[in-house]
């Protein structure tokens, strides 16, 4: 298994090194076999490492706005689009519209050639017949109508391929979104187990158990370590098999200056609350930490039941 | 039945729906899509290249290549602003690497002389200016030393190697200096990040 920082490093080599690939619309993926290399990573580890890269590569793309902007020339894009040639894919036509009818040659008029000279009379154009200049008109008239409704039915027929494409892209959009919250929400935890275990691991660890509260239990099963390495400001409460309730898990830290929230602790079988101690001043009198169940996170003093309570330190290493 | 009134499909139509237009043959995609990044684009090649005339044709190079390799874009890889960057950045980054001495004094020369084309600010979109001032003031958030090893790798093209044996510091310096200014940068830009994706 790969550590999270160990991931996100690669993910930046990997990243800058999309930078020179000879087509940057290409970069090689996470899991591809050739980047994979000896990590042999797992497809959920290939999946944020992918993410992880991705984001890296937008970070490096985000960089070309550093540059003071500049207006193209007048006919800068003019001669663009002149040099993109004809080569390639054209759009679809529009359907053709309806062509108006082909009058065939008219049998002759003449009733010597009607009733056969002894030899074919070539085929040919009939004098032109006396029409009213108002039919024409008419005629051209129904024409150019049937033509508008042609290239009206195609352009509807083109918004509507074009709104579908772009519901579809917004639709991808929303999905890679919720994908990326997804890897970040695991890497953000990544980064709090690695918190944890460095806690925990430190010489000098305080430890303060908390402990079910109430009879029966008010969240039975549920309990809560809180970690507290000497020389840091973060401490770390673990909290465990704690149902979901109706309101929030608020922790508070009690002195006998008062009751201070420091967090709310979700539930779930395990969560984890990251306290920045230093942002709660001095916390030297701490007396105990209580989890009560309250309607609302910004409570400024306990009003619900409280779940779990802990007042004895212990140092463990 | 009628049809919806809306003139212009393409300009509200997103990035990857455009680049995808293109590779179905729409020149009009080519130029709206134009219209939203040669700013950016121009700005960025004029940073690498440093002369005006030939920024326009790295752009341009760049609109050519979205034109014939518009079917390979992948937008689960890279956004569209991305793409059209490194794309204008590596065919920056190629001038500069093909030039001879003598190009790159006449360059210099050029950049003395020239005035410059009418200034961006009404071009470029309300979001794009935005985006910017918050790049530039996060870039300028980074030590120095950190800022200069991605200037370095983005502007200039150049390997983790070549900046250690340009400025003299070690490579593992570099190494280190360039993931805590990416992971700084990634972190304060989350917000553009998304908008991106």
């Amino acid at each position: 298994m790969t550590e999270p920082t160990e991931r996100e490093d690669r993910a930046i080599l990997e990243a800058l090194a999309a930078l020179d690939a000879e087509a940057p619309e290409a970069p090689p993926r996470a899991g591809d076999a050739a980047a994979a290399g000896p990590w042999g990573a797992s497809p959920e580890e290939t999946e944020a490492q992918e993410t992880l890269r991705r984001l890296y590569l937008e970070t490096l793309g985000l960089l070309a706005y550093a540059a003071e902007p500049a207006a193209p020339p007048p006919g800068a894009r003019e001669r663009l689009l002149a040099a993109l040639g004809e080569g390639r894919g054209r759009p679809a036509e529009p359907p053709a519209a309806p062509r108006a009818a082909v009058v065939p040659f008219a049998a002759p008029e003449d009733p010597e050639h009607a009733a056969g000279s002894g030899f074919e009379e070539p085929l040919r154009r009939p004098a032109p017949r006396r029409r009213g200049r108002s039919g024409a008109l008419a005629a051209l008239a129904a024409v150019l109508l049937v033509a508008a409704a042609g290239v009206a039915g195609w352009l509807y027929l083109e918004l509507d391929r074009s709104r579908g494409a772009v519901a579809r892209l917004e639709e991808e959009r929303a999905r890679l979104a919720e994908r990326l919250s997804r890897q970040e929400a695991l890497i953000h935890r990544g980064g709090q187990i690695d918190g944890v275990l460095a806690a925990v691991s430190t010489p000098g660890v305080e430890v303060c158990p908390l402990h079910p509260m109430g009879d029966p239990p008010v969240a039975p099963g549920a309990f809560a370590i809180l970690y507290m390495p000497p020389g840091s400001g973060t401490w770390y409460l673990l909290g465990s098999n704690l149902r979901p309730a109706e309101g929030v898990y608020l922790v508070w830290l009690n002195t006998p200056r008062g009751n201070v929230p420091a967090g709310v602790l979700e539930s779930g079988k395990q969560s984890i609350l990251e306290l920045d101690a230093a942002a709660f001043g001095d916390l030297s009198d701490l007396t105990s930490i209580t989890v009560t169940v309250e309607p609302s996170p910004d409570m400024p003093e306990p009003q619900g039941p409280t779940v779990l309570y802990g007042d004895e330190k212990m140092t463990v290493l | 039945m009628e049809p919806p009134a809306s003139p212009d499909p393409y300009r509200s139509a997103g990035d990857a729906a455009l680049v995808r237009a293109v590779g179905e043959g729409s020149r009009e995609a080519v130029a709206e899509l134009y219209d939203r990044f040669a700013p950016m684009l121009l700005g960025l090649a004029r940073r690498v290249v440093q002369d005006p005339a030939e920024a326009e044709e790295v752009v341009q190079e760049a609109f050519v290549h979205l034109w014939n390799r518009a079917r390979g874009y992948d937008s689960a890889r890279s956004s569209v602003a991305t793409w059209l960057a490194l794309v204008t950045r590596s065919r920056a980054i190629d001038r500069i690497r093909n030039r001879t001495v003598v190009e790159r004094t006449h360059a210099a020369a050029g950049r003395e002389s020239d005035g410059g084309h009418a200034s961006a600010e009404g071009a470029a979109r309300v979001l794009d200016g935005e985006r910017r001032r918050r790049v530039r003031a996060e870039l300028a958030g980074l030590p120095d030393e950190q800022r200069q090893v991605l200037d370095l790798a983005f502007y200039g093209g150049l390997t983790q190697r070549e900046i250690a044996e340009r400025t003299g510091i070690p490579l593992g310096t570099v190494k280190t200096r360039t993931l805590l200014a990416m992971k700084k940068l990634r972190a304060a830009l989350r917000d553009e990040i998304r908008e991106l994706l």
